[in-house]
């Protein structure tokens, strides 16, 4: 068993997002989640907890905490995959002993995460195979009719390193990417057929 | 680095004159997002957080081409938006 999980298990007797292999594999996904505080701000359940704690240590029930987080942000942030999303990025900076430098690492990217699915996420986001993560803003409609239906702004993250880069895809109307333009140096629009074939760029 | 809702508000107010490019406000709404990924940003007034983030987005994705010569966004829609969000320079 992981520190965190025993300082946190010793804090509030059951969280519910750990960063600890153990322990995720032990609680059903579902039990893993956020709650969206009335301020926007995405908060995991341990800190929801440690918060409220602090400043009314008294009367406080689990009951009490999920009525406060009437907006269940659950269905877009906590759904099984994405809960598992955020273990990985727990995972990428722990490989195999649990010091507080790796742990201190392991939160400072979950904080990252959260902060970036709220301002860059609306539209959900996605893990890949090699362990990034995009970032889907809303797609903006376009007000001229024509084939294309908007575009929208993608951020990708690598935990591992840092690294970001961010580009703008325009879709169709069944939803299809059929442009990317990545947002630096003036690079060009890369154009795609309704196949995604690659056709040019401009 | 703070930005404040009146340089959005003035920002706007450029671009509906035209005083400065789309592809130049671009430019400073990118900056804007590299700012707040660096964790160096700060809204002022805070509470504005939300509605100055989403100007941000919009500023970014006026300057966009859906297709070749083609903008996601008209000159109208920049006059609704900031009509709707309450973006007017004050008189």
């Amino acid at each position: 068993m992981c520190k965190m999980h025993t300082v946190h298990r010793s804090m509030f007797k059951e969280c519910k997002i750990i960063n600890c292999e153990t322990y995720q594999n032990s609680v059903p996904s579902n039990y893993r989640s956020f709650s969206l505080r009335k301020s926007g701000k995405l908060v995991p359940y341990c800190e929801l907890k440690r918060g409220v704690l602090g400043s009314n240590p008294s009367g406080i029930t689990e009951e009490g905490l999920a009525a406060e987080a009437p907006m269940a942000v659950i269905g877009k942030v906590a759904a099984v995959a994405k809960a598992g999303t955020i273990a990985k990025i727990a995972k990428t900076t722990t490989v195999t002993s649990e010091t507080g430098a790796k742990l201190s690492s392991n939160g400072a990217n979950l904080s990252k995460h959260l902060k970036q699915v709220e301002k860059h996420g609306q539209g959900g986001f996605k893990e890949l195979q090699n362990g990034r993560i995009r970032y889907y803003g809303n797609v903006k409609t376009a007000t001229k009719a024509g084939e294309m239906k908007g575009a929208r702004v993608v951020k990708e993250w690598n935990p591992a390193n840092g690294n970001t880069r961010t580009w703008y895809e325009t879709l169709d109307h069944s939803n299809t990417i059929r442009q990317v333009h990545p947002k630096y140096n003036n690079l060009p629009h890369f154009k795609f057929d309704a196949s995604g074939k690659y056709t040019g760029k401009w | 680095m703070v930005i404040k809702s009146s340089d959005i508000k003035k920002l706007f107010f450029l671009l509906s004159k035209k005083e400065i490019s789309r592809e130049d406000a671009q430019e400073k709404a990118i900056l804007l997002r590299d700012t707040y990924d660096n964790g160096n940003l700060g809204f002022y007034p805070k509470e504005f957080e939300n509605k100055i983030w989403d100007a941000i987005q919009f500023i970014e994705l006026f300057a966009e081409m859906v297709e070749e010569n083609t903008y996601l966004y008209s000159e109208n829609d920049l006059i609704i938006y900031i009509k709707e969000n309450g973006w007017e320079l004050d008189a």
